[in-house]
């Protein structure tokens, strides 16, 4: 089981790259067992295992992450179905972790409790859709 | 011991809610069963970090998602478009996105004007006294003098529309388009002690500030303090008759599984155009020992949904098109009246969204190539962030009596109460309406100078708009209830939802449902004084 995360640690580094620690490969099988998922990762694992296999050979290899975008790009077209699943699976517990957000700079759609201001518009704009006219249907 | 009511409401969801607040004027004893339970606002998605992830989960639009203890299971494997609601007090409302134009007077009068669809036994007239009061209760925000419509009095201030927006707006003037801020059920002034929206954004995953209109915060209130006693985490099973075909009360299932009976001399069924007929197919006449109310054979069928497309467009710069109330921009209804050289009848609105949130827009974005994985990811996700805007195609759909809500043979409730099944597909001049509202939102989007544009319709997850399945008319044979609301076979059983309408129009339902409920409300009113 630890060779199997190393690995798909490894994949999911190419997928979204993030050098925060906190962001542990552990912390994503956590992740997705708080929300009942973590049995699709076993399914993508079975279904991408010989892929992975391929990568046991080149960890050591000084051109990693580039081969790493290689691989990446292979199993994208030989399994889309497992490795979009896969990607969205990381998101979800990227996108939905408060520092990964604030890194990204998307603190200001925090829904609550802080507000946004959106400025008036220029009534102006509408002024010649007012004066083509009445477009409904009298009946 | 007897368990009595003057009036029985079955759901507290939009229409049931309006109703009970009118009804409560003059019946001293309402009791409403909503199978659902009160949701505490301080616990709805907006208010955690996760909560683009909840909005897909416990607090999913899909019933068959969330498989809560309130919810039916739904069958709609063979249908187009996935059935969307939510049990609970507010119902619906909770997640709605609160867009509430109203339908046009030539809505009401489609077979008659167009030769499609069918003629409503009422005119917008008739509900435009209702209309008002509904907008009264619920606080909508928009703009007087609006072309598309009569005029619509009494509106709070627009929403703004934001820096996309305006370039929409701009870009529907350079096409000589119709486009208005949209009607909205959101505060945009503090009323009614509720406080006005401070652009939060996703009013579909509940407002915890309370300026978005759900009924459970506008309506139950009222109801409450008129004395209505709402009997949550109550689901009925059936309604009972007597041996002339007369309500007499309903069955019904506590929080303990218990099964247990209330008796009343008027029942009005307030649950959507999917839950309303269930609960009529699960019911049975004394008098033909079929199903309920369905000497016509039309409960349950003329199923509508509005099938929607979506056009969404990605510009070269960020706009904060993400900030503000999500389904509150502006709409347009250039395309909303007949013109038959477009090839269908009937139309449609464009109905101009904000742009997408972090996680939706994460995943969209990697799917069509406009975020790359690796180590630029970070990058274009930064590049794109704010820059997109959506825009939804509501169709009118037109009745089909194949499009329907049957009971599914196999598949039941917590309570073993027969679930719903659902038959539907899109008719030809929807599918013609549909094409011709994706190519016009490509071109409004090309005139507005967006950078990369996608289209598709119909949308699946998208069935949020239940009408049509106890149609209103005249004519007993070709319709379940009367103008008035009430079923032709059971004079004591009125129905006040969606369900009774004859055509969908082209705009979200809301303010209709509640309009109509109040409507069928005060001649339930005015058939007791008579009587």
């Amino acid at each position: 089981m630890k060779e199997i995360n190393s690995k798909i640690s490894s994949l999911i580094q190419a997928i979204i790259p993030t050098s925060d620690p906190d962001k542990t490969f552990n912390s994503f099988i956590k992740f997705l067992e708080s929300i009942n998922e973590k049995n699709k990762l076993e399914s993508i694992y079975n279904a991408i295992q010989m892929e992975l296999e391929t990568l046991s050979s080149i960890d050591e290899k000084e051109s990693f992450p580039e081969y790493l975008g290689i691989i990446l790009k292979k199993m994208l077209k030989t399994h889309p179905r497992e490795m979009m699943l896969l990607t969205e699976l990381y998101c979800d517990y990227l996108y939905t972790d408060s520092s990964f957000r604030n890194k990204m700079g998307i603190t200001n759609t925090s829904p609550f409790p802080e507000g946004n201001i959106i400025n008036d518009f220029d009534f102006s704009l509408l002024e010649e859709v007012y004066l083509r006219g009445k477009k409904y249907r009298e009946v | 011991m007897h368990d009595n009511a003057d009036v029985i409401i079955i759901g507290a969801g939009a229409s049931g809610a309006a109703a009970a607040w009118k009804l409560s004027q003059h019946f001293s004893n309402v009791v409403c069963l909503e199978q659902g339970d009160w949701v505490d606002p301080n616990k709805y998605p907006s208010t955690k970090s996760n909560w683009e992830l909840d909005k897909t989960r416990k607090f999913s639009p899909f019933p068959n998602i969330r498989n809560l203890p309130s919810d039916y299971p739904i069958n709609d494997t063979n249908s187009a478009i996935s059935i969307a609601n939510y049990n609970a007090v507010g119902g619906s409302t909770i997640l709605y996105s609160a867009h509430f134009p109203r339908m046009h007077p030539s809505d009401f009068s489609t077979l008659t004007l167009d030769n499609v669809g069918a003629d409503w036994p009422i005119t917008y007239k008739d509900l435009e006294e209702f209309y008002e009061l509904n907008d009264q209760i619920m606080g909508v925000s928009g703009l007087e003098g609006d072309p598309a419509y009569p005029n619509i009095p009494n509106l709070l201030p627009p929403i703004g529309i934001g820096q996309i927006g305006e370039i929409l707006a701009k870009g529907f003037n350079k096409l000589k388009w119709h486009w208005w801020p949209s009607y909205s059920a959101i505060l945009t002034r503090d009323k009614n002690g509720r406080s006005r929206c401070q652009n939060l954004g996703p009013c579909n995953t509940g407002c915890p500030q309370g300026a978005k209109a759900s009924v459970d915060i506008t309506y139950w209130p009222l109801n409450l303090k008129n004395g209505v006693k709402l009997r949550t985490n109550s689901r009925v099973r059936e309604i009972i008759t007597n041996s002339k075909d007369e309500a007499k009360g309903v069955i019904y299932y506590d929080i303990d599984g218990n099964e247990r009976v209330i008796h009343s001399k008027i029942i009005v069924l307030a649950s959507n155009g999917v839950g309303t007929p269930r609960i009529l197919l699960n019911s049975k006449s004394q008098i033909t020992q079929k199903e309920l109310a369905n000497r016509s054979g039309l409960v349950g069928k003329n199923l509508m949904l509005h099938p929607l497309g979506f056009i969404e467009g990605f510009f070269s710069r960020p706009f904060e098109s993400n900030i503000g109330p999500h389904g509150s921009c502006l709409l347009s209804q250039e395309f909303y009246e007949t013109d038959i050289s477009r090839g269908f009848a009937r139309g449609f609105t464009m109905q101009v969204l904000r742009g997408s949130y972090p996680l939706e827009l994460v995943k969209s974005g990697i799917q069509r190539r406009l975020i790359r994985m690796g180590e630029h990811h970070e990058e274009d996700f930064k590049n794109i962030m704010g820059s997109n805007i959506g825009i939804s195609i509501i169709c009118e759909d037109l009745p089909e009596l194949s499009n329907r809500v049957s009971l599914d043979p196999n598949l039941k409730d917590s309570n073993g109460i027969p679930a719903p099944k659902i038959d539907y597909k899109l008719g030809e001049n929807t599918k013609k309406m549909l094409s011709f509202g994706l190519k016009k939102g490509k071109e409004l989007l090309n005139e507005c100078g967006a950078k990369n544009i996608f289209a598709y319709g119909p949308v699946r997850n998208t069935g949020w708009h239940l009408m049509g399945t106890t149609k209103m008319g005249l004519d007993r044979e070709t319709s379940v209830v009367n103008k008035d609301g009430m079923c032709h076979d059971v004079k004591n059983l009125y129905i006040v939802d969606s369900s009774v309408f004859p055509t969908s129009g082209g705009v979200n339902p809301e303010s209709t449902i509640k309009a109509i409920a109040l409507f069928i409300s005060s001649k339930i009113i005015e058939h007791s004084k008579n009587s």
